[in-house]
């Protein structure tokens, strides 16, 4: 005949499997306790990331407005100086082949070589022979 | 006339190298090189084609062989006839300034008494010969037909005549032996001529500071560079008339041509009087410190203008600069923006060069006005016609 089990082991299993199932449960909770602070982080940076670019974005608005004002007030001020440039000399291209063949020769006849670097003229010379030195050769028609 | 014929002996078809054709002048008979400045003075034509008479006659021309001598092959093509194919009388007036005849006068006499300055070289020797006849009007077969004769006989008062009548100015030295210089001071001179010079002079460098000027203020004036211009080539002209002057020019410029050449390099003479240096002025220094004669100590400035000066001059006088409109001709490096192709280059860098080197060398700068204009606002109100 089989013995029954005692009232005693059977609240024992039972607290045994309570026990399990909160630790279960306590590792979840853990779980989505370190899944909301990674969250949290992720939503901390992006929130710092969206700032800096929200700098940045204000940064270049800013720029581009001056860079606009900048080229508007260089533009006004052009229009206004372009009469001065009327003032200016008026150079006239010289067409007049006999004009152009003068200016031409006089610069010719007025060039001359450059001297810069320069050193030594080389001039090969031999030695001066004094009087005497020198021995005429008799010619071959002559007799001695 | 020396630093063109070596430009020439440089130019196809010879194609000689510098040194190569300094080295020919330098060793040639002086003959040869009066010969060749006969031969330049003919081939300019002075008074004109004819009926005007020619510098040479043909008695003249066979007695010269016109066609012979070292130089023959490089003589001016007859195209460029009215041409000068030497420098203009400026060139000539500042490097005379420079105290180099004198210093190479005494350099000869030291030579010829002596040996006191060691053995001159053969080229030396050559050199001598060829100074003597050039500068100092040593006899040779050419004689009648040199700017000197009996009524002028010295070559140094004839070129002081020259300058003084076409510059107004006076050498910036007397004599040798620092006596106030004698000469025929002629009464007809442009006295004028310094003062408009330099005063075109300034015009030029406010156009020069301004030709990259699209918007400014520009300071530059082309009407009153061309009016300034004028007046100098009248000035100038006045004194040439009937080319008056050209003989003078043409010899004074082989003169000192001359000088330039035995100072531009190391010369057989500059290296017998052991005066090798980098540049002109340093061996004339070192030259003057042997014979006893200190040169212009702005001389280095005068030997770096002389050759722009003279295209300056040139040009000025020439009438190239005929209307405002071509006033860029004088301040310009580069023809302006519609220039047919083949267009001949203005003178500017000749003009900023010149600028640069005769405020150093008189110290007067150039670049600002002497006198600037007051501009004071007026003590009381100008009365209108009429008003009560």
């Amino acid at each position: 005949m089989a013995k029954k089990p005692s009232s005693s082991a059977e609240s024992e299993s039972v607290l045994e499997l309570a026990k399990r199932q909160s630790d279960g449960r306590n590792e979840e909770i853990d779980l989505l306790k370190q899944t909301i602070n990674e969250l949290h982080e992720r939503d901390a940076k992006r929130e710092q990331e969206l700032c800096h670019l929200n700098q940045a974005l204000s940064r270049l608005s800013q720029m581009s407005a001056i860079e606009c004002i900048l080229t508007n007030g260089f533009e006004e001020l052009s229009t206004k100086l372009a009469p001065l440039a009327e003032i200016g000399p008026h150079r006239v291209p010289i067409t007049d082949g006999a004009v152009n063949a003068r200016l031409a020769s006089m610069i010719e006849a007025t060039a001359r070589p450059s001297w810069s670097g320069a050193s030594t003229v080389p001039i090969p010379t031999r030695p001066v022979p004094f009087i005497g030195e020198v021995v005429p050769r008799p010619r071959d028609n002559e007799r001695y | 006339m020396i630093q063109q014929l070596i430009d020439r002996m440089m130019a196809p078809p010879s194609n000689m190298s510098r040194d190569a054709a300094a080295a020919i002048v330098l060793m040639c008979d002086p003959f040869d090189l009066l010969l060749h400045m006969e031969q330049v003075w003919n081939a300019f034509r002075v008074w004109g084609p004819p009926p005007n008479p020619q510098p040479a006659s043909p008695a003249r021309l066979a007695f010269l062989r016109y066609d012979i001598g070292a130089f023959a092959p490089f003589i001016p093509d007859p195209s460029l006839a009215g041409v000068p194919q030497w420098d203009h009388l400026g060139y000539s007036y500042v490097l005379e300034n420079t105290r180099a005849i004198q210093i190479l006068r005494r350099v000869v006499r030291e030579y010829r008494s002596g040996e006191g300055l060691g053995i001159p070289s053969i080229a030396t020797q050559r050199w001598l010969e060829i100074t003597e006849v050039l500068l100092f009007g040593a006899a040779n077969p050419l004689a009648p037909w040199l700017s000197t004769s009996v009524i002028r006989p010295d070559p140094e008062a004839i070129r002081r005549n020259a300058y003084w009548r076409l510059f107004g100015l006076d050498l910036a030295f007397g004599t040798d032996d620092n006596r106030p210089p004698t000469y025929d001071k002629a009464t007809h001179a442009n006295a004028s001529f310094i003062q408009v010079f330099e005063e075109l002079l300034f015009e030029l460098w406010q156009a020069i500071t301004n030709v990259r000027n699209t918007s400014g203020v520009n300071a530059s004036d082309d009407d009153r560079i061309f009016r300034i211009a004028e007046a100098l080539r009248f000035a100038l002209r006045a004194r040439r008339q009937n080319q008056l002057l050209s003989r003078e020019e043409l010899v004074a410029a082989t003169a000192l041509g001359w000088a330039e050449l035995t100072l531009s390099a190391n010369t057989p003479v500059v290296e017998d009087l052991v005066a090798n240096a980098t540049s002109p002025y340093e061996r004339l220094r070192m030259i003057g410190e042997r014979v006893g004669l200190a040169p212009h100590s702005r001389s280095s400035a005068l030997f770096s203008m002389a050759g722009d000066l003279s295209r300056f001059l040139r040009i000025v006088e020439s009438g190239v600069v005929s209307g405002p409109e071509l006033a860029w001709v004088l301040y310009l490096e580069q023809p302006p923006v519609g220039s047919p192709p083949g267009a001949a280059s203005p003178i500017g860098a000749s003009s900023r060069r010149v600028i640069t080197e005769w405020a150093s060398a008189t110290g007067k700068d150039l670049k600002t006005r002497a006198k600037p204009i007051e501009m004071r606002p007026p003590t009381r109100p100008p009365l209108l016609v009429g008003a009560r």
